[in-house]
Parts: structure tokens; sequence; C-alpha cells
């Protein structure tokens, strides 16, 4: 180091010395840290917009999952079918503007709501007699119409018949009556192993439970009467029971393949064969 | 045990303000010594020499902020240590790097002392570093009171590297400026 260099280091160790007169104040206030408020209003405001973005994309996933997932193929038609809003309207479309208003709506809520449907209907026949699958079987992939990956899963577990069971309720599509709308393409997977199709008109719903049934179920409870078989003649129409005063009507189907419907609702007979022809 | 106390201690004349103290500061006087002198056995006996003189000086003196004012005994005795320590050897460390960085700002062809009495100097100082910005002098506390490696005053604030950088760099310059505004030549 030359002399000139250590000269100025010199007088720069006296601005050094100069420096330990600093305020307290000033070297108090260095001692704090950044605030954690401080250090959000700091990330907001740097990266607000991106978290409004996210926000938004976590909402129409919302939607998204509360359509059944796969809706967008068929969505211009369903689009177009009118919807009238009551306060009577649980699930589907009328929950879906309620998403877009609000924002905070779970994936769980939105899971529960598409397992909830048609819970308020007493259905007649019991969950004790339909046929369960495993639980790995992930009747959710089902649900979102992951049919391909669910079979491969239960060939693999060993219950493939049942795999293709269970896709076959969330195949087995049904007409959707005259001037009702649908509140999801596909039947909404509940907890008992059974799927549910829920339609609305003007606030009327109209519930068709679809479940499998072991065979030797489906013969007792047709010895019993309880539930009616399709025909091609059209003979189960004439065995429908009647309905009550208020144009209620519940009944079960079975329509082969070891699938039963229940249906719960306020159609006319000439509406339900269509519904189930 | 909270400032207060502990002081109350000194004035007490107990021992065991001492203890406390270091319970208290002694990490954080420690570094400070560290950061000047870069040697553990130095570091340690400034620091405990800052015991001594804290214990000698208290009372009377009863200082707002207990922190601060050990910080400065032990800055001061580090700094003394390492000019003492200077003609032996020249010193690594931070203290170097330091000096040369502040070196900038002193006068090229007369001493700060012929230009300004030192207290002149620390008014000046102060003045100048209430006029900053919270942040810019905070980081520049951060470096030349407590002689903190860039990295470190970083990580403390939540900044980016080279942003510290120049945050001290434009500092260092308008400290030169208001220098020389106020008559210190350059």
């Amino acid at each position: 180091m030359s002399d000139k260099s250590f000269d100025r280091q010199d007088q720069a160790f006296r601005l050094m010395e100069a420096l330990s007169g600093v305020d307290e104040e000033l070297l108090s206030r260095s001692e704090r840290q950044p605030s954690a408020k401080k250090k959000i209003v700091q990330f907001m405001g740097r990266y607000g917009a991106l978290c409004a973005a996210c926000l938004m994309c976590a909402v129409l996933g919302s939607v998204y999952l509360l359509n059944g997932g796969s809706q967008s193929k068929d969505s211009a038609a369903n689009e177009a079918a009118p919807v009238k809003l009551t306060a009577d309207t649980r699930y589907g479309i009328a929950m879906e503007e309620a998403c877009e208003e609000e924002v905070n709506l779970s994936e769980a809520d939105t899971n529960v709501l598409l397992t909830d449907a048609g819970k308020a209907v007493n259905w007649k026949i019991p969950a004790e007699s339909v046929r369960t699958v495993p639980e790995a079987n992930g009747t959710d992939a089902v649900a979102q119409g992951n049919d391909i990956e669910t079979a491969e899963e239960k060939l693999y577990s060993g219950a493939a018949f049942d795999a293709e069971k269970q896709m076959s309720i969330a195949g087995y599509s049904l007409q959707t009556p005259a001037g009702y709308a649908m509140s999801s393409e596909e039947a909404a997977l509940q907890e008992d192993g059974t799927g549910v199709y829920t339609w609305y008109k003007e606030g009327v719903p109209c519930y068709v439970r679809v479940m499998l049934l072991d065979d030797a179920a489906i013969d007792r409870l047709c010895e019993n009467g309880e539930i009616l078989v399709l025909d091609e003649e059209g003979q189960w129409l004439t065995k429908l029971p009647a309905a009550d005063e208020t144009g209620l009507r519940q009944f079960a189907l079975s329509v082969g393949n070891g699938i039963v419907t229940e249906y719960y609702g306020y159609l006319t007979v000439e509406e339900i064969r269509q519904l189930f022809e | 045990m909270q400032d207060t106390a502990i002081i109350d201690l000194y004035f007490a004349r107990n021992e065991q303000a001492i203890a406390e103290t270091q319970a208290a500061y002694g990490s954080y006087c420690r570094s400070i010594a560290w950061n000047v002198l870069h040697d553990s056995e130095d570091a340690d006996e400034c620091v405990n020499d800052t015991w001594l003189r804290a214990w000698n000086s208290i009372p009377p003196t009863r200082p707002a902020r207990l922190s601060v004012y050990l910080g400065t005994i032990t800055r001061n005795l580090s700094l003394d240590r390492w000019k003492s320590k200077r003609t032996a050897r020249r010193g690594n460390g931070e203290m170097t790097v330091v000096l040369d960085e502040i070196a900038e700002v002193v006068p090229d062809t007369s001493s700060v002392e012929d230009a300004v009495e030192t207290a002149r100097l620390e008014e000046l100082i102060n003045r100048f570093l209430h006029d900053l910005p919270e942040k810019d002098c905070s980081v520049f506390l951060r470096r030349y009171w407590y002689m903190e490696e860039y990295g470190d005053i970083a990580k403390r604030y939540h900044m980016n590297l080279n942003t510290v950088k120049s945050s001290i760099h434009r500092t260092r310059g308008k400290l030169r400026d208001f220098l020389e505004k106020e008559g210190v030549t350059i």
C-alpha cells in the first residue's frame, strides 16, 4: 500500500470514527427488520395483478368443477337451455352464478355440492342394496369422466367387472325432460356409490338416481313389486304409481345390465316415457 | 430482562448487571467487534472491555437505548484496537475494504482533521443521514457503522445484492458532495 493511499485510509478512519457519533435514533431505526405487513404491501404492490389473475383462475376452476369437469363439449347446447332461477334452485347453473359472485367458494365446497345432489329426496331403494366398489377404484375419476383410467386401475386391482359397472353409471345417459335445465351433464356421484341426475323447471326439481344392484337384489325387489322393469312394449308405464295431489311421483325402474334408476319428480307419464326410452 | 431493569442493576452496582448484559447483548456486540477486527480473540477482548466500560460509565450515564450505547462502545474499542494493530499487520477483513471505500469521500489534499473538527464532522454526518431516505440511511449505517457485508445487508432488508451496492455507492457520492458543499474540500 502506497503512502498516499495509507494517508487516505487514515483520513477515512477519521470519518469512521466520526460515524460513531451517529444519532441513536438512526441506529435504532437501522436495527428494525422490515415488518411482515410492509412486505405484504410491497408484494401486493409488485405482484397484485398476478394475484388477481390467480384468484380468477381459482374461481373459474371451481365453476368448471361444479359443472362436472367436462361440460364444455356440449356447452353450447346446454347454455341454450332456458334456466329460471328460484330460491329453490340449489345446484348447477344457479350455483355457478353464485360462485361468480362469491369467489371464496372452495374446491371442497364444490365437491360437497357435486355429491349432495338429491340428498333431500327420501329414496326408496336402500343404500345396502347398492353394489359398492372398492375405495381405490376412484369414483371421483368416474365423476370426471376419466373412464379409461379408472377401468385400468380396476383391472390391476382385480375389480374390473365392478369398474365396468361403475363406469356404466356415468355412461348411462338420460334425455333432459322438455322445459327442464340440467344441473350437470353427468350424474353426480354420491357417497353411497349411486349417481344422481338433477333437472329443474322453474324451480321444480326432477331427480333420477342411477345405481347398480346385484341380480339377486333386483329379483327380490321385482318380486316385491318395489321396482318396475323397462320393457320395449311400454308395459312398465301402465304400472307407474299414481302421482300425489302435488303431481309428485316416485318409482324405481330396472333398465338392464344391473342398472336400476329411481325417479322422483313431477313429470307427466309421457315425459317419463321420453326420459327413459 | 428489559433494558431498564439491566440499567437499574448497574445503578445498584449489582454485578449481575454484567451477566445480564452479556446474555442480552453479547452476540450483538461481538458481531460488531468481529466485523471490524476479523479476529476471535480480539473481538472477545473488545466485548469484555465493553462490559467494563459500561460498568464504569453507568452511572452516571443512563442510556436511552442500551443496545446502541453498548454497540457504540464496542465499535469505538474495536476501531482503536484495529488502529493500534494496523501498523503491525495490515488487516484483511471487512474493515480494510470499508476504509478503502469511505476514502473516496475524504479530502484528497488536506486532512479531515485540518478541515473540520471531529465534532463538526459528526454533526454534518448526522445532518446528512437525517436527510436521507430511511432505507438508504439504514443501508449506509449497516455498512459503515456495523461494517456488515453487502450480502448480509441484502438479506436483512430483503434486497437484491446489486441494489444494496448501488444504493451505498450513490449515498457515498451524495456524502462527498455534501461535505464538499459544507466546506470539507475534496
